[in-house]
Order: structure tokens, then sequence, then C-alpha cells
């Protein structure tokens, strides 16, 4: 999961790399993810929000739907 | 829902508290040491701990190499809080997390394209994004979500 300057410089990149299935997010989506996914983390109590299937409904919320945003 | 043992709890909030107070993540006779357990205990609780985060050991070691949001190694994310640099973010995608474990604090993220090599540099805030260059950015996953726990590292 990396920064990339531009959607043209990430495809670039993902050439490069065999195997590769990328999907991109804006910086706002991204932040929006992660935000969900961690801000709990520094509490003793914490679970990632794919052991709790949290982490699917999360990705329906923003937008991201389609076979390759489906946790297992 | 995953149901943890308490002991594994504590390790994974010692490791995290180690990483914010040093950038580093304590060994097995740090952890040992810290909570009385014994060395099998510990890797025990690596167990659990993997199945309630994302954390993930040197391949065929019992040394740390992450627990989200924090590597412990360089990566191309190099964290700075107060004008401090003692960490490094797992990915792009933990960068832009990391804040929450300093909060009323201003993150700094120092990092470069990976194509072209330009330097990036994001500035968050308590979840917000203060600041940013260059102004155009975004994030490339190059795994899909169901298999990003096969190989943390490369996703």
């Amino acid at each position: 999961m990396n920064l990339f300057r531009s959607e043209e410089h990430a495809r670039a990149w993902e050439a490069q790399h065999v195997g590769l299935q990328g999907e991109i997010l804006t910086l706002e989506q991204a932040l929006a993810l992660v935000t969900f996914i961690g801000k709990d983390r520094p509490q003793l109590t914490y679970t990632h929000p794919r052991a709790t299937g949290a982490l699917g409904p999360l990705m329906q919320s923003l937008g991201l739907t389609g076979a390759w945003w489906q946790p297992k | 829902m995953v149901e943890v043992t308490d002991t594994a709890r504590q390790v994974r909030k010692f490791i995290l508290n180690s990483f914010v107070n040093t950038g580093h993540a304590p060994n097995v006779g740090d952890l040992m040491e810290a909570l009385g357990v014994t060395r099998a205990a510990v890797l025990e609780t690596f167990r659990e701990i993997d199945a309630i985060d994302t954390f993930w050991l040197e391949k065929g070691t019992e040394n740390i190499r992450l627990l989200a949001p924090f590597a412990n190694t360089s990566t191309p994310y190099k964290v700075t809080v107060d004008g401090v640099h003692k960490w490094y973010a797992v990915c792009g995608l933990d960068a832009l997390g990391i804040w929450t474990f300093f909060p009323g604090k201003t993150v700094q993220v120092d990092a470069y394209c990976r194509d072209c090599g330009e330097a990036i540099q994001l500035k968050l805030k308590d979840g917000q994004i203060t600041a940013q260059s260059p102004v155009h950015l975004l994030v490339h996953l190059g795994v899909p979500v169901a298999h990003w726990m096969d190989d943390l590292p490369f996703a």
C-alpha cells in the first residue's frame, strides 16, 4: 500500500510488479478507511474489524464494492 | 468474534507502548521480563495477536517485524512527531493512521512516490490532514482485501 503522485505513476509502478492487481484510493478515502480500522488501536481491548465482521460493511459504506474489496 | 487471553492483550499493548516510546518493538526476552511469563507463553500470545490485529514476525524467527501501524524496520514511510523521528509506518495506509497514537500532536510523514521518487510529505493532526505536498496524492493498494494477510510486507 503505497503513496503515489498520480494514477499514472501508480499504474507504471504496478506494471513493474508481476501479480499485482491494484486499486486506487484518494487520500480522503484512504484516511477514512484507516481511521475506521485503526482509531481504537491504542486501546487494550482493540480487535481489527476483519476479525469482528465489520470490515465488509465498512468497505460498502465507503463505496468500495466488488470482489476486490471483499474480506475473506 | 475472536476471543483472546488477557495476557495476549497485555503483550500487544506492551509492544505498542514500546513502539511509541522507543520506535522499536521489544524482543521476546523483554516481554518475558516485563510480563513475568515464559517464552512459550509469549510465543502463544503472538499467535493470538495475529488473530486480532495486523501482526507479523520475521519469517522463521520470533522477531517482531511489524504491529500495525508500526514497522520494526525502515520503510518508505518515515514518521516524525514534535520534530523527533523515531518511527516508520508499515505502509502508505498505515502512515495515514499512525496519528491515533499521538493525540494532539502533529505527525509528519516523509515518503516518496514509489514510481518517480519525488518527495512526498504529509502532516496530520488528530485524524485531519493539515498539509500535503504535492497537492495531488493517492494510495495504491496492490493486493485484494481478502489476501492482505497472506504476505503483509508485500501487501
